[in-house]
């Protein structure tokens, strides 16, 4: 009764507090929109060299220590970080005397593309949210400044490359992501088992085109992209029990944040049972009586990808519980096939759905007789 | 305690009032559990119709697609050309609406057929999605839905404004078929009071009347539907704080299968009365009906240098149906032979309670020089819940018996009343918390190390005394009061007099734990094309109330990285780790059962029974010694086609004489990728697996339970002799295969797909005598094994789509699916659900069936 | 029903595979030099081979415009002679077919054969080309030619056709790459065809090539002033 007006009260205050800051940005939005913009919209056709080498500023990604070597990039400052519409122009260590070009100059060869990646997300928000930055800068802020390319396309690494054979490493084109995609869900990306392993971003998504409904995917779906490396994982889903992945109501991504995050196994969560409890609230309990392995882990009895068993049981049951529970009595005999409904000594500790058939709570229960699940 | 739709309501509108005015950046959809993928079974991509590739390609400059870093190809890209909305507006659309019908056939009920997909005989909507974008403000609205029935379908919105905010807007309902073949016999099937059909008696039925009563029952699907629907924010909010908000809200509503104890039969079968043996068994159904609602919070500021983010979950579960009473239609008797006071009628359970969670993240992290970083994060979260408690029993007049020295008589009206609790409410509460930091250094492009501390502790503050202040006793009701009404002594209860002797659990076991690991790791390019890496864990474990205090886990893990071998990219890990502890006990929960109140009285002088064997390792607190390999390959393979393939193991050996000893796996997957142009691609794939577990446990000698020797736990003692020593060895092969093929002959588009699995599971047993077995004179008639379990599902799809004018097209399409199933547990369930005072409800999923669907889709380009 | 109907979709799978086969065949049948043909796709196009010796037999027709040494006669005709042969060929296969339409070209390229096409741009590949001019390296053109003018949208053209307009510089790769050996070398040639073609380009052509498509992003880029500043260059060089 008492925990929940409360829990909503502070709910409500945050969102309250939440909808006034959403209002006072409004009203400076406003009052911003009001003054003249700034000349950075004037007709690109006339744009000097100059005026591009100013909407394109060239500042690295992060906090390299090359800018101290070049006295055209920024010192890392306390600063924010970019807007994706203030994108700069990425340093690119193997054409390191190479200028902007403007997008323009890239879509005269690059015609194709342009069709192709006026379609994603990314290009489109480049355009149209380019207040900052100019539409020039849509090919040059992922790929670096273009001049070299343009002057020896054969050349490589003249411009960052994001496919197979790149001459940009791994590191260089992912900084290019990760300063504009920073933080967020990206907060744990340094060091997680994907950065690690030398995955790009461009692994996994592809923004060249849309491909994908959401997410900007080198696939067409999410799963298909782990199934890209994970195919074992996948075909785990086509067993008797299974979350329903295959049929198209689940995401790879519902669970695990392929970024990074707080536990080995890219979870979302700070534990893998809550991640669990987020669709199987009720099992979060807390229950009056608790059974321990479920409370640790529900990986110690369910694999969530897929079993021949039940109810994704690692085990068939009642061997799944016999592993634990050798309790005097009933729970240690060998059970065997005379036990079987067909059998001439059918056990209810065999048959059916086994040892859940009385401890049917086995997740915990909340009855004063429930010590054993029972209730 | 129902103000969830009017407050989540008020959140909404709160978000919605300032959903024009935010700014925004990239999503935070990766950082919320759920509603990432909209699909269903006719689409599980939610996206497929449009997927028509573009005759001419990725780009004039070269030909084919490009590929990822590791290798794979991308997909040739879509006509998703946008036609403009309105004249001269900046608005652009494109839009895709199918509609159509689709017939079943065969057996279109089995389970497996339908498990998470409701196919109907009807019209569908196979997909309406429409897009709109503003290239001028970069403005935007997407919509994707599709319906297969009133219980499988999904509607979802995205809108907002690129660099300014970002609105997201879901309805779907998600199918769940548990069971097709299902016959309870109760009445009232989906609510919180079973009742036996008129014909039955409950608590006093013939076994050929519940047998009657199983034959007539109607065949029931049992499933649920999953209703969700949710609304997020995601906006910049001040500068370069961005801030977002969702709410979700789940409706979940059906049926399970459920249990009802009575107590055992197996101990007692029936000896020829019409009635039966004793004690009851029963496969309930129990109802569904949850609502949960879960709010997110988040709010980051990214930095150059700082990168802040904080996240607030909150999630509430309510669940309107907390009981399930049930009849019991069995009779029941006591051993000694004397009358009952009364039949046992009925049955209990709690289902699961309301409860609250609440969880803050903060994270912090500052890039350092070098290439650095420091990361911290910090968590807690706290689950709640405050039920009202059932009383322990929901019986009326008085169970058990009197006879003699056994005056064990069970007045209901002492124990039905929440006056017979020690607490009204379960107070129920888990707090947690999650402290990470982390440093990694790049001091060269090299060379790299990091090094991270986790701890997370999870503490639970329950705190419940079984004790009923009505009578003075603790502990509890055995089984609805059967126990109590079969066996002299055992009702659950313990007391200073007739119960003196009764060693039951009288209080939770507050299970909880404390985790604290390190890790050091240190990577190094070998050239330009290899990398390795090494990492060592160190996991400190410190379970509450468990078998050990103290869990010590160390691991080192190899990894190699390599572009060196012509195109291809090789992934390799190895790893090993070596988990051991504290000293083993074997029953940590002494202080929780009636043996440590004071009163307690062994009988006859004798400790009480042992717990469980000494020589039990469970296997979350054994000592553990773990191997695994993974190696995963992407090899190009000429200009349009990939050869991908992994193959992994895994070894853990268990130091447990009594529990899980061994498990492995073995495993390969390979694909094969082509797509030589826009129009044609194909793909193969095949995987095998073999995993294997085996456990051993020892039969305890029950002649002598009560006797002297009894509390004897050790292994090779007189209650756990070795001559009761079994092994269990489950071993589990599966097969995979897929194929597809789809291409466009210009005026028809055609798309084939096969997709096969099949897993073999084998159960061996074997024991040192037949003292292991409940049944010792079976023994002659076992050979070892269970009856082969098996999984066969083969699906076949084809579909064709041909245009009729440049915006309409057709799609006839068609699905087979057939499979085969036997699983041992449902053994002679399609003859009969009614073994003696055993009576179940699920015959189990259908041993073989071919099931059919062909459809036809009006395709209209919007 | 359905176990019936089942059987049906390959039987209609496969009256449908057969009408598009039929449809083919007819669109065969029609004359290659219409409007209609499909454009010509060189983005897979490999180096070709040929038999030089036998183009010149074959060439004696070609020399009335464009020179018994691959030198034309006249301005509005280019110059053959050192020409990539790859470059050659398919231009004249784009002539062949349709791609490419040129009231002389179109009627001269009809009876060729494959081989025929081979062995001619074989030939004129193998002869010497135009000596060197001087040109103005602090020209317009050069300018536009060796960096472009990023302002403006206009890429240097010597990423394709090399610095010396002598071609592209090729690097063996494995990486998709352009079909470098269909650019052609523009060292040379007359104003007045250079100026002819980049006008072409900028009015589109059709159905054209792969090659057409990235050449009307280019040239859409330059005006009159550029082409005129190009097409100098060019044939100073």
């Amino acid at each position: 009764m008492r925990a929940i007006p409360l829990s909503f009260a502070a709910v409500l205050s945050v969102a309250v507090g939440l909808g006034g800051v959403l209002w006072s940005a409004a009203r400076a939005q406003s009052t911003q929109g009001d003054t003249p913009a700034p000349a950075t919209s004037q007709s690109s056709g006339r744009l000097s060299q100059s005026d591009i080498a100013r909407m394109l500023p060239a500042t690295d990604m992060g906090a390299g220590d090359f800018r101290k070597d070049n006295p055209h990039l920024h010192q890392a400052d306390e600063g924010p970080a970019t807007p994706f519409d203030a994108a700069p122009i990425p340093h690119n260590p193997l054409a390191p005397q190479a200028d902007p070009v403007g997008a323009r100059t890239c879509i005269a060869c690059h015609s194709l593309e342009n069709v192709r990646a006026s379609h994603s997300l990314h290009v489109q928000s480049f355009r149209a949210g380019a207040a900052n930055s100019g539409p020039q800068a849509a090919c040059e802020s992922c790929h670096g400044p273009g001049s070299e390319h343009a002057k020896n396309p054969a050349l490589a690494g003249s411009i960052i490359a994001f496919t197979h054979g790149a001459a940009a490493d791994v590191h260089t084109q992912t900084a290019v992501c990760l300063g504009c995609h920073a933080g967020g869900a990206r907060q744990h990306w340094l060091g997680s088992v994907h950065e690690a392993r030398g995955l790009s971003c461009s692994d996994c998504h592809n923004p060249m085109a849309r491909l994908s409904p959401e997410g900007v995917l080198a696939k067409p779906s999410i799963n298909e992209v782990c199934a890209t490396c994970h195919k074992d994982i996948m075909v785990k889903f086509h067993r008797r029990s299974h979350m329903p992945l295959p049929e198209g109501q689940m995401a790879c991504t519902d669970c695990h944040n392929p970024h990074g995050t707080l536990t080995r196994p890219l979870l979302k969560t700070d534990t893998v049972n809550e991640t669990c409890y987020t669709c199987h609230a009720e099992k979060r309990g807390p229950f009056l009586f608790e059974h321990a392995p479920v409370r640790e882990s529900c990986l110690n009895c369910h694999d969530p990808h897929g079993s021949n068993q039940q109810t994704l049981l690692v085990a068939p049951l009642p061997m799944l519980c016999q592993q634990c529970h050798t309790m005097t009595r009933h729970p240690n005999d060998l059970q065997v096939p005379t036990n079987l409904g067909r059998g001439p000594n059918p056990d209810e500790r065999l048959m059916g759905r086994a040892c859940l058939t009385c401890h049917t709570n086995i997740h915990g229960s909340n009855n004063p007789s429930g010590s054993r699940f029972h209730k | 305690m129902r103000t969830i739709r009017p407050m989540s309501c008020a959140i909404v509108l709160a978000l919605l009032a300032g959903a024009p005015l935010a700014h925004a950046s990239d999503g935070s959809d990766t950082m919320r559990v759920g509603d990432m993928q909209y699909g269903n079974g006719l689409d599980p991509r939610g996206w497929s119709p449009l997927m028509t590739p573009d005759a001419d390609g990725m780009s004039w400059l070269h030909p084919g697609m490009l590929r990822t870093p590791s290798g794979a190809l991308y997909p040739y890209p879509y006509t998703l050309a946008g036609k403009p909305l309105g004249q001269g507006g900046d608005w652009t659309y494109w839009g895709l609406l199918q509609l159509g019908y689709i017939h079943l056939g065969g057996d279109s009920d089995a389970e497996f057929f339908r498990q998470y997909t409701d196919w109907k005989n009807g019209a569908v909507l196979g997909l309406w999605a429409m897009g709109f974008d503003n290239r001028a403000t970069g403005g935007y609205v997407e919509f994707r839905g599709s319906r297969i029935s009133g219980d499988d379908q999904y509607y979802r919105v995205r809108a907002g404004r690129y660099g300014h905010y970002k609105f997201q807007a879901f309805y779907r309902d998600i199918p769940h078929t548990v069971s097709t073949n299902a016959f309870p016999i109760w009445q009232g099937i989906g609510g919180g009071d079973l009742t036996l059909p008129a014909g039955l008696t409950p608590g006093g039925s013939t076994i050929a009347a519940v047998q009657q009563a199983s034959d007539a029952a109607p065949r029931r699907t049992i499933a649920l539907t999953r209703t969700r629907s949710g609304l997020s924010l995601e906006g910049q909010l001040y500068r370069d704080w961005i801030g977002f908000a969702s709410i979700t809200n789940e409706e979940r509503d059906g049926t399970r299968l459920w249990g009802g104890p009575m107590f055992f039969n197996f101990a007692f079968p029936g000896t020829g009365s019409p009635f039966g043996g004793n004690g009851g068994v029963l496969e309930t159904v129990r109802p569904i009906d949850f609502t949960t609602t879960d709010v997110n919070l988040g709010l980051r500021r990214v930095g150059k240098v700082w990168h802040f983010n904080a996240l607030y979950n909150g999630s509430f579960f309510r669940d309107h149906k907390s009981t399930l009473d049930y009849q019991n239609p069995f009779l029941i008797t006591n051993v000694i032979g004397v009358p009952n006071a009364g039949p046992v009628v009925d049955g209990e359970y709690s289902l699961e309670p309301d409860n609250d969670y609440h969880n803050l993240r903060l994270e912090l992290s500052r890039q350092l020089k070098w290439r650095g970083e420091l990361s911290l994060a910090a968590a807690y979260g706290t689950m709640r819940q405050d039920d009202a408690l059932l009383p322990p029993v929901n019986c009326t007049g008085t169970l058990g018996f009197a006879a003699g020295p056994f005056q064990q008589l069970i007045p209901c009206e002492l124990w039905n009343t929440p006056a017979a609790l020690s607490r009204t409410h379960a107070n129920a509460r888990i707090d947690t918390q999650l402290f990470d930091a982390k440093i990694t250094f790049h001091p060269g492009r090299n060379f790299g190390w990091h090094a991270d501390l986790r701890y997370y502790n999870e503490d639970n503050k329950t705190d419940y005394l079984a004790y009923n202040p009505l009578t003075g006793q603790y502990g509890y009701i055995s089984e609805n009061g059967s126990q109590g009404s079969v066996v002299p002594g055992e009702v659950g209860i313990f007391d200073n007099g007739y119960y003196a002797t009764s060693n039951v659990q009288v209080a939770n076991v507050p299970f909880g734990y404390r985790d604290t690991l390190l890790e050091l790791g240190a990577d190094w390019n070998v050239g330009t094309s290899d990398a390795l890496s090494l990492v060592y864990t160190f996991d400190h474990n410190q379970p509450r109330h468990r078998e050990r205090t103290r869990l010590d886990e160390q691991r080192i893990k190899l990894s190699w990285v390599s572009r060196s071998l012509g195109d291809a990219t090789v992934r390799a890990s190895f790893e090993y780790g070596d988990r051991d502890g504290g000293a083993y006990n074997h029953d940590p929960y002494e202080a929780y059962y009636s043996a440590s109140l004071p009163g307690y009285t062994p009988a006859d002088g004798i400790a009480p029974t042992a717990f469980t064997v000494d020589a039990m390792r469970k296997y979350d607190m054994s000592d553990r010694k773990e191997t695994k390999a993974r190696v995963i390959l992407i090899y190009p393979l000429a200009d349009s086609s990939t050869v991908s393939a992994t193959f992994y193991g895994s070894r853990d050996r268990y130091d447990a004489r009594i529990g899980r000893q061994d498990t492995r796996s073995t495993g390969f997957t390979g694909e094969w990728d082509w797509q030589p142009a826009p129009h044609t691609n194909a793909s193969v794939y095949i995987g095998a697996e073999t995993t294997r577990l085996k456990l051993a446990n020892v039969a305890d000698n029950e002649a002598i339970v009560g006797a002297p020797g009894s509390e004897d736990p050790s292994f090779g003692g007189p209650l756990y002799p070795f001559e009761n020593y079994w092994h269990d060895l489950d071993r589990e092969r599966d097969y995979n295969a897929g194929i597809t093929f789809a291409h466009d002959f210009g005026r028809v588009k055609l798309d084939l797909a096969w997709n096969y699995t099949q897993s073999l599971s084998q159960l061996d047993y074997d024991y040192a005598s037949p003292g292991a077995l409940t049944h010792p004179e079976a023994a002659p008639l076992l050979d070892g094994s269970f009856p082969d379990n098996h999984y066969r599902s083969s699906t076949f799809d084809a579909s064709l789509s041909f245009p009729i004018t440049a915006s309409v097209g057709v799609r006839l399409f068609g699905r087979y699916q057939s499979g085969s199933f036997l699983d041992w547990h449902y053994l002679g369930f399609d003859d009969t659900l009614v073994y003696d005072h055993r009576i179940y409800t699920d015959r189990g999923p259908q041993m073989h069936y071919r099931a059919a669907l062909v459809g036809a889709m009006l395709s209209i380009r919007l | 029903m359905n176990r019936l109907l089942l059987p049906l979709l390959p039987v209609l799978a496969f009256a449908w595979l057969a009408l598009p086969a039929r449809a083919r065949a007819q669109a065969d049948a029609v004359p290659v030099d219409t409007p209609q043909a499909a454009f010509l796709d060189l983005r897979a196009q490999a180096p070709i081979r040929g038999d030089a010796g036998a183009g010149e037999a074959k060439a004696t027709v070609c020399a009335a415009c464009h020179g018994p040494q691959g030198i034309a006669i006249a301005p509005n005709f280019p110059n053959l002679a050192g020409q990539s042969a790859t470059y050659l060929y398919v231009q004249l296969k784009a002539y062949h077919q349709g791609q490419r339409s040129d009231p002389v070209m179109n009627g001269q390229a009809a009876p060729l054969s494959d081989a025929d096409m081979r062995d001619l741009a074989s030939h004129y590949a193998a002869l010497a080309p135009k000596p060197a001019g001087i040109a103005d390296a602090g020209s317009r053109g050069a300018q536009l030619y060796l960096a472009g003018d990023p302002a403006r949208g206009i890429p240097p053209c010597q990423g394709c056709h090399g610095s010396d307009a002598q071609g592209p510089r090729v690097q063996p790769g494995r990486a998709a790459h352009p079909p470098w050996s269909t650019f052609p070398r523009l060292r040379g040639q007359s104003a007045i065809y250079l100026t002819k073609r980049l006008t072409d380009f900028r009015h589109g052509i059709r159905p054209g090539t792969s090659n057409t498509r990235i050449m009307e992003g280019v040239a859409s880029t330059l005006d009159d002033a550029d082409v005129q500043a190009l097409a100098t260059y060019l044939s100073s060089l």
